[in-house]
C-alpha cells in the first residue's frame, strides 16, 4: 500500500539557526524515506536545497519567518518554502510585457552555466539550467559569484516559484524524484 | 572574530585553518575581509584548510570565488584542502572543483 508523510517547519530567518533547521528537516526525511531508497544521495540533495532556500529567506525575503512544508511518498519528495516577504522578481521578469507562457528569460550566466526562468503563467515561473560540458577548466574570472538558484536548479527535478497577487504569498517548490 | 588561524608559513606558502563549523551567509563577508588581511602578497600561495567545516552555503562559495579572483590578480594562488564529502559533492555539482585546486590535506599539496 502506498504511503506518504508530510510535515511543516516554521523557522526564524535569523541566520545562525540554519544548521538546526536543516537537521530537523533531514531527520524528518530520513524517518520517512522508503526503505529501498539510498539515504546518502537524497540527504545531500535535501540538505543543499533546504540550505539555499533558507539562505534566500535570510538574504532576500525580508520576512521574520519562513515556513517549510515537506512531503514524501514512495516516488517523490516535495519541498515548499513560503513567506510573505518581498516578491521574487529578478530583472522584473514577472512584470515584462509580452512574456507569454513558455518564454525563457536568462537570470544568470557564466562560462559554464546559464540559469533561465521559464514563464508558466502570470504568477509562476520554472527554473532550468543549461550547462556547457565542453568547458573543462574554466578561468575563475569567468565564473559568477551567486550560486543559490544554480544549486537548487541542478539538484532538483523540478523547481518553481509562484506568487499570489491577492495574499502576497511567495512559494518556492522543489520536487525530487526518488526512482 | 578571528575565524582564520595561521597553521604554518614558509617562503611561498601561507597555510591557514578555517575555524568554522558553518560557513554561511552570516560569516562570508567577514571571512573575505580576514583572508585578504592575511594575504600580504609575499606568499605565492594561500592554502586554506576546511576540515572543520561541515556546511557551506552559496554565500560562502561566492566569498571563496571572489577571494580566488582577488588572489589571482596578484599572480598568486588560493588552494583548498580538507573538504568533507558533502562540500566536495557541492563543488562538483556546480563544477567549482574545476576552478579551485583542491587536495585532501596540507601534505598532499605539491611543493611550490
Amino acid at each position: 500500500m502506498p504511503r506518504s508523510a508530510s510535515s511543516e517547519f516554521v523557522f526564524s530567518t535569523v541566520a545562525n539557526s540554519s544548521i538546526i533547521s536543516l537537521k530537523e528537516i533531514l531527520d524528518f526525511v530520513n524517518n520517512n524515506l522508503p526503505d529501498n531508497i539510498a539515504k546518502v544521495p537524497v540527504n545531500f540533495k535535501v540538505k543543499v536545497i533546504v540550505s539555499e532556500l533558507l539562505n534566500n529567506a535570510i538574504k532576500h525575503a525580508g520576512d521574520a519567518e519562513t515556513t517549510f512544508h515537506i512531503f514524501i511518498d514512495d516516488e517523490t519528495i516535495g519541498i515548499q518554502k513560503t513567506d510573505y516577504g518581498r516578491r521574487f522578481n529578478p530583472n522584473n521578469l514577472l512584470s515584462m510585457p509580452g512574456t507569454s507562457p513558455g518564454t525563457r528569460i536568462k537570470i544568470s550566466e557564466d562560462v559554464i552555466h546559464k540559469v533561465y526562468a521559464i514563464i508558466e503563467n502570470q504568477s509562476m515561473i520554472r527554473f532550468t539550467c543549461v550547462e556547457d560540458t565542453t568547458v573543462s577548466f574554466p578561468d575563475v574570472l569567468d565564473i559568477m559569484e551567486h550560486f543559490g538558484l544554480l544549486i537548487i536548479t541542478k539538484s532538483a527535478d523540478k523547481f518553481t516559484y509562484e506568487y499570489d497577487y491577492v495574499t502576497g504569498l511567495n512559494k518556492f517548490s522543489v520536487i525530487l524524484r526518488l526512482n | 572574530m578571528n575565524m582564520i588561524k595561521i597553521y604554518k608559513e614558509d617562503q611561498n606558502n601561507l597555510m591557514v585553518d578555517l575555524k568554522l563549523k558553518e560557513a554561511n551567509v552570516t560569516n562570508a563577508d567577514e571571512f573575505k575581509v580576514e583572508l585578504m588581511k592575511l594575504f600580504d602578497k609575499a606568499h605565492k600561495r594561500i592554502i586554506l584548510n576546511l576540515n572543520q567545516v561541515e556546511y557551506v552555503d552559496s554565500s560562502f562559495l561566492g566569498a571563496l570565488v571572489s577571494s580566488l579572483k582577488h588572489v589571482i590578480s596578484y599572480n598568486c594562488e588560493l588552494v583548498l584542502v580538507g573538504l568533507c564529502k558533502d562540500i566536495t559533492d557541492l563543488f562538483a555539482l556546480i563544477r567549482l572543483d574545476k576552478v579551485f585546486k583542491i587536495y585532501n590535506t596540507f601534505n598532499d599539496v605539491p611543493a611550490y
